[in-house]
């Protein structure tokens, strides 16, 4: 279906393109000879990339295969995609405009901004490869003409052409630390992690969200990417750096609160156990200037520029904040902290057909809230012992039989030392949390899968 | 169907009267076989066909589409299938008829056609015998060739029985060596009786001495030889009929309408209660019986909580509506007793006179009453008392033919000997009681010993009271039959079926105090005032298990779906503290429970609940469009607050509000005003009050941001 109906907007495109030729284009010959240089110039680095991945979402490990878009962004081979295309992969292999095609080795991965970095296993004597340039100097506008390039299936190299409709998208809740290209240059599954391109032919984004239709679509900008890139070649992963501060702009029209303030971000909030709550900023607080520098959050468009500079910050590294707490002027010292990971690992438990995961608090901040340092139940396999027990997406587990689960670990040698126990008690005795109450259930064990 | 009884029951006798014989008339074997020789009596059995006929009853529906109710008769079959209910009768004089009873009034009646030897006449109830429960028609004409029974009234001894019976779907008439059932002696009221079948009685000669005919089996042993049917009792069906017409006018003038406004139980939306508290009607309409002191006596069965929501009650009299106020409830009983505002203009019901033991064998007539809008509408079936039963507390409870439990039931001078009455007390955990058929003379005694009768402490409450819970202090889930078999308590918790499984144990709850502990499983509480053992079925007190609170989502709700939002906690309004409560409070229980594979039992009396969400105080700031509640104990339990940790928690958001706007969600905690802590609903609404500029510190879970409400309509600055 989506197939047929990429097929058609690219018959269409190329058939507007052919009657404006014919009937004599309104941009002239001039803008089609921009746009086929700048397609020249990236087309060669677009990737297209196959990924065979482990999912548990479904409570039991089903290996499946997805493919993306990536662009190559140096001669020795960095490729660029999204962190959604190789999520989970065990396996990586990408293909090249001219036919080369290589394994690819994860270099790291950032799931708040959705990007990921890899590297081509390139033989020794292999030729130098085609690379695409970043435009980082942010010079994006409204209105700009932009290409969005992708290679949804294999060699084939796929472009649609647009403008940037918002040059500065806040989207809450999808990118803490950015804001996004909105472009109606349609990005369809399959170019994911693709670039979108300029007029110049350089990349001024990385493709990301596509709304279906097409004609809504989002890309993270090429300045945020660099920054991201940078660390993850340097760190393996971006490594934010983390204060625990939860931020409220000055002005929020939506809810029509407005702080009376002419500078500044106003402190909503300290998450517990946090650096920010242990140096004693308090709700309500307002931040003038975060190590001399002053800032100003006016609103929620202003919000993740801010964060990715308080995530850019060198962490083990005290920075100053100035404060104006009930009119008056305090200084507080706080030194952030690596922000870890940003979701809990999954373990998959075959004979009991579910998976679990670990509670992580920036994923799960309502299981966090009841057990700081837990395992919840992820994917529960339909009509495995795991839903015949009952057991429901979010349950905490507390305890398998006597022993107390904490972590993952726990939670494996509890399910070993069941199975190992299985010809004198077959069924295990589960204690969960589920909406902050206690329950027990009971599983039993299913058709052991490996030996059949 | 009678038919097929008397003959089993004949059999029956027969075959338990043969080793009586063989034993005690041992030597005089021969001599009797000889006197019952059956085969040699089919002379007899001729002679007496012509006495007897078949009557055919073909019944309708009554003006408003009722059937009868009649004894040991599926009406509803006959008139689907439209023919007549058949049974045999004997003559006893050229133009009537007797036989058993179909105490049909004549609105349920087409006709009644009488047959012999193919012809048929139509006939009509002439006459009832209440004591023997026959009638007597009267037919059109007499029927050719019928030959009225002679009785001979200075009979000896009984040695045959005749009948007619349809066998094989053909009539036929049949004669049978007769033997008493039994003999019965009654140490009450020194009756001697004998058991009989349901037939014509012969004596040796062939010669009819009696018919069997009888409410319960059974009829007097000096009767048995000699009773000819010409001097029973009879009462004329004219008589009845006038009769049963005075008493539905009597008892329209003694009976009314009452209607019982209540108020809605403050529950949380999208819980098992909520939705069966918003099916019941918000006003309960019952008949109210007029009592000769004035007052007015209800029949309906409400628990201390629904007592306590009573708002008002409403007499009608003649369309137009009288005040009453509550008085009393029973204890044991579903009987409210009211006050009206002003005298009503009956004369209140009369308690029928004498023992009741002497009004079996009576013509009775039961009438079931049920509201019809504003007025009442009565339904009177002829019957009478066929014996009794032992009922709560050793009462003797009569049991009616027609059978049912439903009716008042009355004698011919409209005197009041039974009533419908439901147990209050709780039998089951899903609170259902069945109806027993109480001796008025019963509830009258009690009346007269108010302080055994009557509970005191079930009475309509003010508002803020209406919603007192009991409560045990504890959260729990159902047991399963898995979880049973590992805990090893199969037994104990009948195959996992009973059983709550404690989850967490309320700190200073009766729970917590009687020692209960996480994991154990109560299984039953039996009341002391019963001592009937309520058992504790998971299926029916298991909670929605998928039910969890949308935290994550709760910024995506939309609006209009604030108000339906689940309560994230276990209700404190659970069916456990639901049936503690309709105990009583101050009422003492034992409650069985599992520790550690034992069971054990202690003694707690029904304690009320501290203030939960359902009756907390509770602020709604209409300009805000804002309800919040003080942090109840659950609450704080939910959200792992300490007993003094500051704020109130949201409860409601009216759509397109301030507080809607300003992204204010149901259950987040507003912790301060202005940057002042709110402890509770007071401290909140000073804080508020008269403010125009309100910031709020607010928190969902452990994450907190500020709220800024512009209040009194003052213009936001852009």
């Amino acid at each position: 279906m989506r197939k047929i109906y990429l097929l058609t907007v690219v018959a269409a495109l190329a058939l507007c393109v052919a009657g404006c030729r014919s009937e004599g284009s309104p941009y002239g010959a001039d803008f089609q000879n921009t746009v086929t240089a700048a397609k020249n110039q990236v087309f060669p680095a677009v990737v297209y990339i196959k990924v065979i991945r482990d999912n548990l979402q479904a409570g039991k490990n089903v290996a499946n295969t997805v493919s993306g878009s990536g662009v190559v962004i140096s001669a020795d081979g960095e490729v660029v995609t999204n962190h959604h295309v190789i999520d989970k992969a065990t396996e990586i292999r990408c293909l090249l405009y001219d036919g080369r095609a290589y394994t690819a080795k994860l270099v790291g991965s950032d799931k708040d901004t959705d990007l990921a970095l890899l590297k081509l296993e390139r033989p020794a004597d292999d030729k130098p490869l085609p690379f695409a340039e970043f435009d980082n100097s942010g010079n994006v506008s409204d209105g700009d003409f932009v290409m969005a390039m992708g290679a949804p299936w294999g060699l084939n190299r796929s472009v649609s052409i647009g403008i940037i409709s918002c040059a500065g998208r806040y989207l809450a809740g999808n990118g803490e630390y950015t804001l996004w290209y909105q472009t109606d240059a349609a990005i369809l599954p399959g170019n994911s992690g693709g670039p979108l391109v300029n007029t110049s032919g350089k990349v001024i984004g990385i493709n990301t969200l596509g709304m279906g239709t097409g004609a809504l679509a989002f890309s993270i900008p090429a300045h945020t990417a660099q920054y991201v890139i940078s660390r993850l070649r340097q760190y393996g992963d971006v490594n934010w750096a983390w204060l625990g501060l939860t931020l409220q702009p000055l002005r929020d029209f939506d809810r029509n609160i407005y702080f009376d303030y002419p500078s500044g971000v106003i402190v909503a909030g300290t998450e517990p156990g946090s650096p920010a709550r242990r140096e004693g900023i308090l709700p309500q607080d307002v931040i003038v200037a975060v190590g001399g520098n002053p800032v100003s959050v006016e609103t929620s468009e202003n919000m993740p520029d801010f964060k990715r500079s308080l995530g850019l910050l060198p962490f083990d590294q005290a920075v100053e904040f100035d404060i104006l707490r009930e009119g008056k002027a305090v200084k507080v010292s706080v030194t952030p902290r690596a922000k870890g990971k940003v979701e809990g690992d999954i373990l998959d438990l075959p004979r009991w057909e579910f998976t679990a995961r670990a509670i992580n608090r920036f994923d799960n901040s309502d299981l966090y809230f009841y057990q700081p340092e837990g395992v919840f139940v992820y994917g529960v396999h339909y009509s495995g012992q795991g839903s015949r027990a009952q057991l429901f997406q979010r349950d905490i587990i507390l305890k398998v039989n006597d022993t107390e689960i904490k972590t993952l670990d726990d939670l494996k040698k509890a399910y070993d030392a069941a199975l190992a126990n299985i010809d004198n008690k077959r069924k295990t005795l589960l204690t969960l949390m589920r909406n902050g109450a206690l329950r027990q259930t009971v599983i039993d064990f299913a058709t052991d899968f490996d030996k059949e | 169907m009678k038919n097929i009884f008397c003959m089993t029951l004949a059999f029956l006798l027969a075959v338990a009267a043969l080793p009586v014989r063989a034993q005690e008339e041992g030597e005089t074997k021969d001599e009797t076989e000889k006197a019952v020789n059956l085969l040699e009596q089919m002379p007899v059995l001729k002679k007496l066909l012509p006495s007897a006929v078949i009557v055919n009853y073909y019944f309708k529906l009554d003006s408003k589409g009722r059937e009868p109710r009649l004894y040991g008769i599926n009406v509803k079959n006959c008139l689907e299938e439209q023919r007549p209910f058949q049974t045999f009768g004997f003559v006893v004089a050229g133009d009537l008829v007797l036989t058993g009873n179909a105490m049909a009034l004549p609105a349920y009646l087409e006709k009644i056609t009488v047959e012999y030897n193919g012809k048929s006449v139509e006939a009509s109830i002439d006459a009832f015998y209440p004591e023997q429960s026959a009638i007597r028609l009267k037919l059109s004409a007499p029927l050719e060739g019928t030959v009225p029974l002679q009785f001979k009234t200075d009979a000896k001894e009984i040695a045959y029985n005749f009948y007619l019976l349809k066998d094989g779907g053909l009539w036929t008439g049949g004669l049978r060596k007769f033997a008493p059932a039994n003999i019965t002696y009654n140490l009450e009221n020194n009756e001697e009786m004998v058991g009989v079948p349901h037939s014509l009685l012969l004596d040796k000669e062939g010669n009819p001495v009696t018919i069997g005919y009888t409410t319960d089996g059974k009829i007097a042993l000096e009767k048995c030889w000699q009773d000819d049917p010409a001097k029973w009792r009879a009462v004329p069906a004219d008589d009845l009929y006038k009769a049963i017409a005075e008493a539905e006018e009597a008892i329209g003038e003694n009976f009314y309408t009452v209607k019982i406004r209540m108020r809605r139980r403050q529950l949380q939306p999208n819980t098992r209660e909520y939705y069966e508290e918003q099916r019941k009607p918000a006003e309960l309409t019952v008949p109210g019986m007029l009592l000769q002191d004035g007052r007015v006596m209800l029949n309906v069965r409400m628990s201390a909580q629904e007592i306590a929501r009573i708002e008002r009650f409403v007499i009608m009299v003649n369309r137009k509506a009288v005040a009453a106020e509550f008085e009393v409830t029973f204890k044991d009983f579903g009987i409210l007793l009211i006050k009206p505002e002003s005298k009503l203009p009956g004369k209140g019901i009369e308690q029928v006179k004498g023992a009741l033991a002497d009004l079996t064998r009576q013509m009775l007539y039961g009438v079931e009453i049920r509201v019809d809008g504003d007025s009442l509408d009565f339904r009177t079936t002829p019957s009478f008392i066929r014996n009794f039963r032992d009922g709560w507390k050793n009462m003797l409870l009569p049991n009616m033919v027609p059978a049912g439990v439903g009716q008042y039931v009355f004698d011919m001078d409209k005197h009041l000997i039974a009533m419908p009455v439901q147990m209050r007390v709780t039998r089951s955990a899903n609170n259902q009681s069945p109806t027993l058929l109480m001796p008025y003379a019963e509830i009258a005694a009690l009346l007269a010993r108010p302080d055994e009768a009557f509970d005191r402490q079930s009475v309509p409450q003010p508002q803020v009271d209406q919603d007192r819970l009991a409560w045990l202090g504890v959260e729990f889930q159902r047991m399963t039959s898995e979880l049973a078999e590992l805990k090893g308590v199969m037994t104990l918790t009948e195959n996992g079926n009973t059983g709550l499984l404690v989850t967490y144990v309320y700190p200073g709850s009766p729970a917590a105090e009687a020692g209960l502990q996480v994991y154990d499983i109560i299984t039953r509480v039996t009341p002391q005032a019963t001592n009937i053992p309520i058992r504790l079925r998971g299926q029916e007190f298991d909670q929605n298990p998928r039910q969890t609170f949308p935290w994550s989502e709760l910024d995506r709700v939309p609006e209009q779906f604030y108000e339906r939002m689940p309560v994230p906690w276990q209700e404190l309004d659970n069916r456990l503290n639901t049936v503690l409560t309709s105990l009583g409070f101050g009422e003492k229980f034992r409650l069985s429970y599992i520790h550690d594979g034992k069971m054990i039992e202690k003694v707690l009396t029904v304690t009320a609940a501290p203030t939960y969400l359902g009756n907390a105080e509770k602020y709604q700031d209409k300009e805000l469009g804002l309800t919040v509640n003080d942090l109840t104990f659950e609450a704080r339990h939910y959200f792992r607050l300490e007993n003094d940790a500051p704020g109130v928690i949201i409860t409601n958001i009216k759509t397109g509000s301030k507080a809607s706007v300003a992204g204010l969600k149901p259950y987040e905690i507003i912790y301060s005003v202005n940057d002042v802590t709110v402890k509770n609903v007071e401290e909140f609404k000073k804080q508020v009050s008269g403010k125009s500029d309100l910031s709020f510190g607010v928190r969902r879970m452990n994450i907190t941001r500020i709220a800024k409400i512009q209040a009194n309509g003052e213009k936001a600055q852009p």
